[in-house]
């Protein structure tokens, strides 16, 4: 028995309609197996807080924080692990050895930072936060430890430390002076057995980005040279090593600032210490 | 209509074998290792001098465990006067996800807080900072171009 035929127009708008719900089924397979889609829906069920909302908890723990005396806003909560990690290993083509740092301390601001950033000591080996001023060396708290960097250098006791500041406290005023001097008698008093060197505040390049002037580092650097000779200290100028001809610190040292170390500087540094320090 | 029949259903496996197809490849295709996409974000963006942060510092860094982390790869601007920072980390499961995405804001915070009085022109990296989880993985970026360090590090 024969089917009854369907009209040809019936017939084409059948065929349609499925291929369209075919087209339909795959592009709906496509967009719920998609792995960016499954990636965003698991962080919107996922994030509980905001960027914002945890910056304004963060303001609210730094209000009740900012009335302790000796507390800085930047890392603080988080200790060193109080035994000093592995150094990194010694390169061969490098004009000192890490090795030779690893009992010593360096005291300073953000320039000094980059020791451990750029993994050249261990954070252990670095009292240092950006910012730091003299003052600040003894009554704010510098990163990782949670102390301040007398404070962490008494309770070291480190064979040497190495003091890297005066960026921030330019120009400098008496009052300047008189912090970087107590700043000295603390740490004697506190480490009496430590050998104590006073590093010179380093040249800015031409056209940096600062208000600082080599004119006001200069004038520093007379400063520390003073204390130095009082206190019987070595003052290490690495500020000459840093000059280019021009009166300016040479741009190959630096960072796109003009202040701040390259990479590079720091293997420059260290090496400058050992080949002074006898 | 019954000649019609089987060619429909040929066409219909064709477009479903299709579609699969096409999710297993792009799936394939963008499927890097944390460390190629920081490589390739490091290579791509615009960025201060930038220095690998290793194991050892995590912890000290970011106050992220180790023990929450199978593997990462993060750099930060190595010169304190700059906050960059990219990182993807890779968690042992989602809630240590939320612990690092936690660790990390709390980081972004405190960064900011710092940077606003030491380097204020610094500050509009922090504007649209990313710190997102993605599965187990929390992508973590302040810089200049913080929407393209997103793509990249994804």
């Amino acid at each position: 028995m024969l089917e009854p035929k369907l009209p040809r127009s019936v017939l084409i708008l059948n065929i349609i309609m499925i291929v369209l719900i075919l087209v339909i089924c795959a592009l709906v397979i496509n967009l719920v197996y998609s792995p960016s889609i499954l990636g965003e829906q698991t962080t919107a069920s996922t994030e509980a807080t905001t960027v914002s909302e945890v910056e304004m908890q963060t303001q609210e723990a730094e209000t009740s924080a900012t009335s302790q005396a000796a507390t800085s806003v930047s890392m603080t909560k988080r200790s060193s692990s109080g035994a000093s990690s592995d150094l990194p290993e010694d390169d061969d083509s490098l004009g000192y050895s890490k090795e030779n740092f690893k009992n010593d301390l360096f005291i300073g601001d953000s320039i000094t930072t980059g020791l451990h950033l750029y993994n050249k000591l261990d954070v252990a080996n670095v009292a240092a936060s950006v910012g730091y001023t003299p003052y600040g060396a003894y009554s704010k708290y510098c990163d990782f430890h949670n102390t301040t960097a007398l404070e962490y250098a008494n309770s070291m006791k480190p064979d040497r430390i190495f003091i890297m500041l005066g960026s921030n406290a330019l120009p400098s005023t008496a009052s300047t002076e008189k912090h970087y001097e107590q700043l000295v008698d603390k740490l004697k008093s506190g480490c009496p057995n430590s050998d104590i060197y006073c590093i010179s505040v380093t040249p800015v390049a031409k056209n940096a980005d600062t208000d600082v002037t080599n004119a006001m580092v200069n004038e520093f650097n007379g400063v520390i040279k003073k204390i130095c000779q009082q206190n019987d200290i070595v003052y290490l100028d690495f500020h000459s090593e840093m000059m280019g001809a021009d009166g300016y610190a040479n741009p190959e040292l630096l960072a796109q600032d003009g202040v701040h170390f390259k990479n590079s500087t720091y293997d420059i540094l260290l090496e400058y210490i050992e080949d002074n320090i006898s | 209509m019954r000649k019609l029949r089987p060619t429909l259903a040929a066409l219909a496996a064709y477009v479903m074998l299709t579609g699969c197809a096409n999710r297993s490849d792009s799936s394939a295709v963008t499927e890097k290792s944390v460390a190629e996409r920081t490589a390739e974000a490091l290579k791509t963006l615009e960025l201060p001098e930038m220095t690998e942060v290793t194991s050892d510092k995590l912890e000290t860094y970011f106050n992220i465990s180790p023990a929450d982390v199978t593997e990462f790869s993060a750099y930060v601007a190595g010169a304190g006067v700059y906050p960059d920072c990219l990182g993807v980390f890779v968690a042992i499961d989602a809630n240590a996800a939320q612990r690092i995405s936690n660790s990390l804001k709390q980081y972004n915070a405190e960064q900011k807080a710092t940077f606003s009085d030491y380097a204020p022109n610094e500050i509009y990296k922090f504007d649209d900072a990313v710190v997102n989880i993605r599965g187990n993985e929390v992508i973590y970026s302040v810089c200049g171009d913080n929407y393209s360090a997103e793509k990249l590090l994804q």
